[in-house]
């Protein structure tokens, strides 16, 4: 058995995997993390929300 | 649903099902570093092999166990935004420290225990196993002080200028005696889940006559363990209620359906059907003084019932009234050390005030109609928590007679000759999740409607983004998990119908082989 076949088979595999992940995690950023679903929840928002006379 | 309803459905199936999966790397750990003791004092094989089919199982437990409770951190950020600014201070750090545990700690010594078994001594790899179980029970230590402290919020203040809770003590965060005795007791219902988990597939071998000697071997370790393990369970959620008690009386009078206080000792309801319309509890079947004696450890101090409690509640929403109107004030004007000082008096009710945030938005202004109502919504789901209370106590007793049964039949070497204790063993497989399962909707749903008991309402908590954002998320979490889940179990099948020699890929040690020397 040629022990260098194995190698590029690994290779092949992994740099398949990562670069799926890399996609995958791309798509979940801009689904569910991106700038446009980033809630602002800071002090000032905080107290808006607890104190605003209008805020539920 | 609105965005509360979709944020709170979505952490709680994601919760309820990573917990499917976290009792069972709880228990099976430990139960793998006992295999392997063994297996290095004794020098046989054969328990070498057991470590190892058992620690197949582990793992693909634990890789889904990794994958579902990724999620859950991530929400507190997408979900529960206004919740992490208003306790991020107090709850982010032993959060924190759970994820490193996890995912440093846990991780590296998972890696060590799977690929290590040539490359290291016998000891060297038994501590390598022992460590992965401590590792395991630190990060639910570090999971359970921050749910520790969500239930009894000790160790933090509110601080009105960055408007949110900070830490004042950790060391009372760190040893909070609600997350020491929830830490104990969930623990022990994880080695409970491990023993009946390692009993059930042993007696599934012993009734097909396969693996004979590891099978019977592996249920001789789950019965003496998961007889320790399940008489503690009892112990320790005895704590549990004990502690729930001293801030969580609500959740306590709402797990009785003990609509009024009745005098010292409380008795216990061992049966009856809640009426929420009429706030009492029909067909009761009580045992005198034991209620009083579990919740107060006294037969003296009463237990106070759920109207009585709605009474309190409405004195503190008044109080922390006074607190939220200070609070507004301070906003105008900094300065003011007599409206800090009103502030520091009350707030601890200023919680109860942002009760009335669900009835109107300008809570000063509320009615008396409005504060009766808010009071009234302290009220719990009573019968989800009076029956989910009654059938994990009733599984735990069930379960302290199974393994007291099968730690007899195993001291008289007679486990494999009783095929009808096999087959119940068998059948039990499943009740131990069900059980833990209950365990989390009487903590987590008898919390509400608090995130943060008597600090902050869950309604107060969530993200100000759009629900569709949510139930999209939630749909693909369904989705996702359900696939996992068919994976999940298709895999501990696969890997338990192919048996430890297939799982390993040779024949199981006999059962007085030894392994030679180093």
């Amino acid at each position: 058995m040629n022990r260098a076949d194995p190698k590029p088979h690994y290779w092949r595999e992994i740099a398949i995997l990562l670069v799926a992940k890399l996609l995958a995690l791309t798509c979940l950023y801009f689904l569910f993390f991106g700038p446009s679903h980033r809630p602002l929840a800071d002090s000032a928002a905080v107290s808006a929300r607890i104190l605003d006379s209008q805020h539920r | 649903m609105d965005i509360v309803e979709l944020s709170r459905l979505q952490f709680a199936i994601t919760a309820l099902y990573h917990f499917l999966f976290v009792p069972l790397t709880l228990g099976l750990s430990i139960l793998l570093g006992i295999m392997e003791t063994v297996y290095v004092m004794t020098g046989r094989a054969i328990w070498r092999d057991m470590t190892k089919f058992w620690g197949a199982l582990f793992g693909i437990n634990f890789a889904m166990g990794v994958a579902t409770g990724i999620t859950m951190e991530f929400q507190f950020g997408t979900n529960w935004a206004y919740y992490s600014h208003y306790v991020g201070d107090v709850f982010g750090a032993p959060l924190a420290i759970e994820g490193l545990m996890a995912f440093f700690l846990e991780a590296t010594f998972v890696g060590l225990f799977f690929f290590g078994w040539n490359k290291m001594s016998k000891v060297a790899h038994l501590i390598v196993t022992w460590a992965l179980g401590i590792a395991t029970n630190l990060s639910a230590l570090w999971i359970l002080i921050a749910n520790g402290w969500m239930q009894f919020p000790v160790g933090s203040r509110f601080n009105a200028d960055t408007m949110r809770m900070e830490v004042s003590n950790f060391m009372e965060v760190l040893f909070n005696p609600v997350a020491q005795a929830k830490f104990v007791h969930t623990v022990s219902a994880g080695y409970v889940v491990g023993s009946v988990f390692v009993l059930a597939i042993s007696a599934y071998y012993l009734l097909r006559q396969r693996h004979v000697e590891l099978a019977r071997r592996s249920m001789t370790v789950a019965a003496s363990f998961g007889l320790a393990s399940a008489l503690s369970v009892v112990v320790l959620g005895d704590e549990s209620g004990y502690t729930a008690g001293l801030n969580q009386k609500m959740k306590i009078a709402a797990i009785e359906a003990m609509w009024n206080t009745e005098p010292a000792p409380a008795s216990f309801t061992v049966f009856g059907i809640p009426d929420l319309k009429t706030h009492t509890t029909n067909y009761e079947a009580k045992v005198p003084w034991v209620l009083g004696l579990i919740a107060t450890r006294t037969a003296d101090t009463p237990v106070p019932g759920i109207n009585n409690l709605v009474d309190l509640a409405k004195e503190r929403i008044k109080n922390g009234l006074v607190a939220y109107d200070a609070l507004d004030k301070l906003k105008a004007d900094r300065g003011n050390a007599g409206l800090r000082k009103t502030l520091d008096a009350h707030v601890a009710d200023l919680g109860y005030a942002l009760l009335l945030k669900r009835f109107r938005p300008d809570v000063q202004n509320a009615t008396e109609a409005q504060i009766d109502a808010a009071a009234n919504s302290t009220i719990p789901n009573v019968p989800a928590l009076f029956w989910s209370f009654r059938f994990m106590v009733g599984l735990g007793f069930y379960f302290i007679a199974l393994f007291a049964l099968a730690f007899y039949l195993s001291a008289k070497r007679r486990l494999d000759t009783h095929r009808l204790f096999l087959r119940v063993c068998l059948w039990t497989l499943p009740l131990p999740w069900i059980a833990a399962e209950l365990g989390w909707v009487v903590a987590e749903y008898g919390r509400q409607p608090w995130v943060i008991e008597g600090v902050l309402p869950t309604a107060l908590g969530v993200s100000s983004t759009a629900p569709g954002n949510v139930l999209f998320s939630l749909l693909g979490f369904l989705i996702f998990y359900s696939s996992l889940l068919v994976a999940d179990i298709f895999l501990m099948t696969k890997y338990i119908r192919l048996g430890p020699d297939g799982t390993l890929g040779h024949a199981v040690a006999a059962p007085f082989a030894r392994v030679p020397a180093e």
